[in-house]
């Protein structure tokens, strides 16, 4: 009976220990690696930006920041998460960027009528993309990040050794990052052109704007991190970015600036209604490709708010 | 409790230590916990119906006892047709209600009469046709005076609950496992080492073969509309390795739990797929259900004695109950049916018991014929298991209709898995064959490998594998579980 318990404890030990191997192996080679397309805490640490610029994919895909270091001479750098149009996840990656970094001068938030207040106090609700982020759920070899802390990896993945990595089937991208059909950053894939058969339609869109229902929640939100930023000394800045002419409802658009509004933020719609009338300046509804990117920044460029901002 | 799932992987090595640490000095201690475990076990998945469980084992435990004590034969037989009316009488309500009542309700439709349709909405106990055939066995050997009817009802509770086959076999019987537990089990080494092999091998069959081919035929299958014929062929062979990996691997990984615990159960599999005629395929397939029905079915309506029809008829009977034993579903009639057909010419010219012996013993590779042999005797599983995995009748009409069509000539198109998976169903092919001849592939592996840094990376190999794909892919429930 010893013997046989004794084999099998030698047996497991080795397999774990093997296996843990393999893991660390791994978290380190990715640990500087952008896969799957999504955010890589290391490859955004020590950057040392003046400008952050924080939303959802809408930002992810729509702010490149080579525009505003040409532009305006800030360093910037996107932390846009895609799928993620909560005011709490940007809040989450922006407290994991400071972590690493000093201190911005701005923040950028693409605020918008599909924000979503999100939650800052419990884990879960809105997964999308949790299985880019479990690359980051072995969190012995990790710090605890929020933002991964948000997904609410279970103890199995967390703990087991390559689990969450074979469970997400991100292995293959630990060692082919090029097998992705993500580019490495959102706005590199902007050249594409409208895919949609047919324009999506405001019926369609309503039941995603939850601005107006939730407008207090909303601004709670907002409230808290226009809070944080200030406490940090990062001034906040909100910019409504286009929409297609086919999905936009003034009386919901208008809203982000009531709020900004209230709350004193500093507020530009640059929902251009040149920009959302023309369909080659988006690949989707609320997507602009390079068309669109390109005529929103030359109009940016003249925004009086941003150039009084950035250079006071 | 699935036995790939967290919740065995911890619920076993408890189970393991507390047996032989704490109760190894008590043969009754022994029995309670392996009862306790059971139950434990099947309540996992839903506790209501251990109550089924239980009357079950009452009820037959009871009607043990009465046997012995009952002179007559008219009572005797009472008892049995009790026990029997019981058992198939759980199995009948819970699996087969709805079946009969929608086919009454539209056979009276067709000839103008209308029923009100009163289907019930039931759940089907996990492994009821498991265990109900488990007891039958035991009341029927005790009424044929084969087996002492039992004083003990723990070690009987233990015997019909018995948590590594509970739910889906290998189906025993009483003469052979009942007798282990009126005896101490004592640890052996070498018995614990192989079913840790077996329950690796079955882990393997199960997770990286069977879970993997379901990907395959479930979207075949659900989608068969969409594919050539070619691709439909590709479903039907990726289903019968799901089942096979499927239910042969849930047969190794209970006998070797079951061998962790010092009992030996009976052989379920023996490489049905190298078998040269359906007589040896039915020999390899499923033992422990087939033995059944000859001994409980079969030999009691006369065998192949008597004249030809005799023969013709038992020979429909048992293979159409056993088709409807797998579920209520006309397809698995017609299944069973079907290989009626496949057996008879065997049978009526005498050459159903040829080839006992494993093909191309003692040798590398099978001869021409014999590959030829046992292509054709896969081909027909292959075009039989249709049957058992269409949704209905209709389904599996339309797709053998499209199978024979143009686009049999087509490239077929493999949907969903990766390259990778095709290397390890080679692996698991190679090792299937190269040691086809013991009971199970990895048995006595010492033996057949003297280095332990070999056998020890092959262990590796397999159980990281199957974590991977454990974990990687959705598992799906065991087959056997709605049967």
């Amino acid at each position: 009976m010893k013997k046989f318990i004794l084999r099998i404890v030698v047996y497991f030990s080795i397999a774990f220990f093997f296996i843990s191997l393999f893991q660390i192996f791994i978290s380190l080679k990715i640990e500087n690696e952008i896969i799957t397309g999504h955010d890589n805490f290391k490859t955004t640490s020590n950057v040392n930006s003046e400008l952050v610029l924080l939303g959802s994919s809408r930002c992810f895909s729509h702010f490149d920041p080579a525009f505003f270091q040409t532009n305006f001479n800030l360093k910037s750098t996107n932390i846009g998460v895609d799928g993620h149009s909560q005011i709490s996840m940007a809040y989450f990656r922006l407290v994991d960027y400071l972590k690493h970094n000093n201190n911005p001068k701005f923040a950028i938030l693409n605020f918008d009528p599909f924000m979503t207040p999100g939650s800052f106090t419990k884990n879960g609700g809105n997964l999308v993309h949790k299985d880019a982020f479990a690359r980051y759920a072995f969190l012995p070899l990790n710090e605890k990040w929020k933002t991964v802390e948000h997904f609410d990896y279970n103890i199995l993945e967390k703990y087991l050794p390559l689990y969450s990595l074979f469970k997400y089937n991100q292995l293959e991208y630990s060692f082919f990052p090029n097998n992705s059909n993500y580019e490495k950053y959102g706005f590199n894939r902007n050249d594409l052109e409208w895919k949609n058969e047919k324009p999506d339609t405001l019926v369609n869109f309503k039941s995603k704007y939850s601005i107006n229902r939730h407008k207090n929640e909303i601004k709670k939100a907002l409230k808290f991190l226009y809070e944080f930023c200030d406490s940090n000394g990062i001034k906040l800045i909100c910019i409504q970015s286009p929409v297609h002419e086919s999905i936009y409802y003034e009386n919901i658009f208008e809203t982000p600036q009531q709020i900004c509004s209230d709350l004193n933020i500093p507020y530009i719609d640059a929902n251009y209604k040149s920009i959302r009338k023309d369909s080659n300046n988006f690949y989707n509804s609320n997507h602009m490709n390079i068309n669109g990117i390109h005529l929103m920044n030359e109009k940016l460029k003249k925004e009086k708010v941003l150039i009084q901002l950035f250079t006071e | 409790m699935l036995f790939n799932s967290i919740d065995f992987a911890i619920f076993l090595p408890i189970v393991f230590v507390l047996y032989w640490f704490v109760t190894s000095n008590n043969l009754k201690s022994q029995n309670i916990l392996i009862v306790l475990a059971s139950y434990l076990f099947y309540g996992w998945w839903d506790w209501r119906f251990l109550s089924l469980i239980l009357f079950s084992t009452i009820v037959d435990y009871t009607i043990g006892k009465q046997l012995i004590k009952a002179d007559r034969q008219s009572k005797r037989k009472i008892y049995l047709w009790t026990s029997i009316l019981v058992n198939l009488g759980f199995l009948g309500f819970f699996k087969y209600y709805n079946f009969f009542q929608e086919n009454f309700v539209e056979a009276f439709s067709f000839f103008g009469t209308k029923i009100n349709d009163s289907s019930l909405d039931i759940i089907l106990p996990v492994g009821i046709s498991f265990y109900t055939f488990q007891t039958l066995s035991y009341t029927i050997d005790v009424y044929k005076r084969k087996l002492e009817p039992t004083k003990d009802f723990i070690a009987f509770s233990a015997f019909v609950s018995f948590f590594p086959q509970l739910v889906a076999g290998p189906i025993e019987r009483a003469t052979h496992l009942l007798p282990q537990f009126y005896k101490k089990r004592i640890f052996n080494y070498t018995k614990a080492v192989d079913g840790m092999r077996q329950i690796l091998w079955g882990l393997f069959k199960k997770v990286v073969i069977a879970d993997n081919c379901a990907q395959v035929a479930n979207e075949i299958f659900n989608n068969s509309e969409n594919y050539s014929g070619s691709t439909l062929v590709l479903g039907a062979i990726f289903f019968s390795f799901q089942i096979y990996g499927d239910f042969s691997g849930y047969s190794d990984i209970a006998i070797g739990t079951s061998r962790l615990f010092g009992f030996d159960l009976m052989k379920n599999f023996s490489f049905p797929y190298f078998s040269r005629n359906i007589g040896e395929f039915w020999r390899r397939w499923h033992i422990s259900l087939n033995t059944w029905f000859r001994d409980y079915l079969y030999i009691p309506l006369g065998g192949s004695r008597g004249g030809l029809w005799m023969k013709i008829r038992n020979t429909f009977i048992i293979f159409i109950v056993s088709g409807f034993w797998h579920g209520a579903n006309w397809t698995f009639i017609i299944w069973g049916a079907l290989n009626a057909l496949y057996f008879l010419p065997l049978m009526l010219t005498n050459k159903n018991r040829d080839y006992i012996d494993i093909v191309a013993k003692g040798k590398i590779l099978p001869s021409l014929r014999e590959l030829f042999m046992m292509l054709s005797t896969f081909g027909l599983t292959v075009f039989a298991w249709v049957f058992f995995r269409a949704e209905n009748i209709n389904h599996a009409y339309q797709f053998i209709i499209d199978i024979f069509s143009y686009s049999l000539l087509e490239v077929p198109y493999f949907p969903i898995l990766g390259n990778q998976f095709f290397i390890f169903l080679l692996i698991f092919f190679i090792i299937e064959w190269i040691w086809r001849e013991d009971n199970y592939p990895l048995e006595y592996l010492s033996k057949k490998i003297n280095s332990n840094a070999i056998r020890y990376s092959l262990y590796f190999f397999l159980g990281i594998t199957t974590y991977y794909y454990a974990v990687s892919v959705n598992s799906n429930q065991f087959i056997y579980f709605q049967f």
